[in-house]
């Protein structure tokens, strides 16, 4: 027997933002705020994380239009985060490269001491590319490795390798 | 001391897997028969466990109570889609520009700072090594306009520094140091080519309104 999905709690508001009513907007701002914050901080850093987070909600509005309701509007607004802060740490790693070639390490991360402990945010901005996404991703936002590897356009297996590499660098990094 | 990498560990690339539950019952199986004979692994094991669960308990951010009213500004201007989208882009061009232009401006004071440390006592620095001051207070560098400005700053400096090493060859560092201004000049360069093209872009696309 298939169960019936639970209605969207999201899906009156998203009608009415929709069609331009701001309020609307704003409540689903309220109930999403939170979490697309934490992710954008995740992504690409402390530093850039609230023009990010208020470039999504931006990037949201603007194409409303495109929501079908296939999924929840909670899981569509956090795929299209995603895509958007991926796609601004990289511009960001390629800027700062450019710039200041001798502060990004081999893994395109920001050059430290291995000595120096850091904590969670710092070890993630210094898996780089490839890894930092993969991670948090995974470990912090709950995608499976089919659903990353859809995101990133790599196949499942580079996703389980990427996040076994990110855990073996991140435990160095990360040790009490 | 955590235990290091060894690529060669049969089992080890798959620890990952085996802690996430993604590994056949037979694999399972010839894991932890592995893993009862292997200190190794063992500790590796328990090392990623710690950072996973330390990763799990990273807390979700608070939202500042400003935040709305931005996002709320930027609703009414509904422009067209692409040209909203541009304008993103652009914004957040300008910040990670504005963000990179900071690190630059570190590295030119701690490298100002490192070269008057190992000058002798008795030479007295030249003009251009006010490099790191002059961009720290260019910092406001938030577009376009203050990204050129920093790269006259640095072809300014690059001209006084050329200048200084053909009087005092003799300078300790002097050499590196225009080097390394060259070096940035073409930095800077490049990034403003990039940003002005795109820029260029923007302006020859028609807006269009939904």
């Amino acid at each position: 027997m298939h169960r019936m999905p639970a209605p969207d709690p999201d899906a009156r508001d998203v009608a009415r933002a929709a069609h331009g009513d701001t309020h609307a907007f704003e409540r689903l701002y309220v109930a999403h705020a939170a979490r697309v914050q934490t992710l954008a901080r995740r992504i690409v850093g402390r530093d850039l994380a609230d023009d990010a987070a208020q470039d999504v909600f931006v990037h949201a509005w603007e194409h409303l239009g495109q929501f079908r309701g296939e999924a929840r509007f909670g899981t569509w607004l956090h795929r299209l985060a995603v895509n958007l802060l991926l796609r601004q740490a990289e511009v960001a790693r390629r800027i700062t490269a450019l710039i200041a070639p001798g502060t990004i390490d081999e893994l395109g991360a920001p050059a430290a001491s291995p000595e120096t402990r850091i904590d969670v945010d710092a070890a993630l901005a210094r898996l780089g590319p490839g890894l930092r996404e993969v991670v948090v991703l995974h470990d912090l936002e709950g995608y499976g490795h089919d659903e990353i590897a859809d995101v990133l356009a790599i196949s499942v297996s580079a996703s389980k390798m990427r996040l076994h590499r990110g855990r073996m660098l991140l435990r160095e990094w990360l040790r009490p | 001391m955590t235990t290091p990498f060894d690529p060669a560990h049969e089992w080890q690339d798959r620890l990952s897997e085996y802690l996430d539950g993604l590994l056949t019952e037979t694999e399972t199986r010839s894991l932890e028969e592995h893993l009862r004979g292997c200190e190794r692994c063992r500790s590796v094991l328990a090392e990623l466990r710690v950072v996973v669960d330390r990763l799990h308990a990273d807390p979700a951010d608070s939202v500042s109570s400003d935040a709305w009213p931005r996002i709320e500004r930027h609703l009414g201007a509904r422009a067209s889609s692409s040209r909203a989208s541009y304008m993103i882009e652009a914004r957040t061009l300008r910040r990670i520009t504005a963000v990179a232009s900071l690190v630059l401006a570190l590295m030119g004071g701690i490298w100002v700072g490192a070269l008057l440390c190992v000058a002798g006592p008795q030479w007295s620095p030249p003009g251009w090594m006010h490099l790191g001051a002059r961009l720290s207070r260019a910092r406001p560098s938030r577009d376009l306009r203050s990204l050129r400005e920093s790269l006259a700053a640095v072809n300014r400096e690059l001209t006084d520094a050329e200048t200084a090493l053909k009087n005092q060859p003799a300078t300790p560092g002097l050499q590196n140091a225009v080097e390394q201004l060259r070096r940035s000049q073409l930095h800077l360069q490049t990034v403003l080519d990039s940003l002005s093209s795109a820029e260029r872009m923007r302006d020859n696309q028609p807006a269009r309104d939904d």
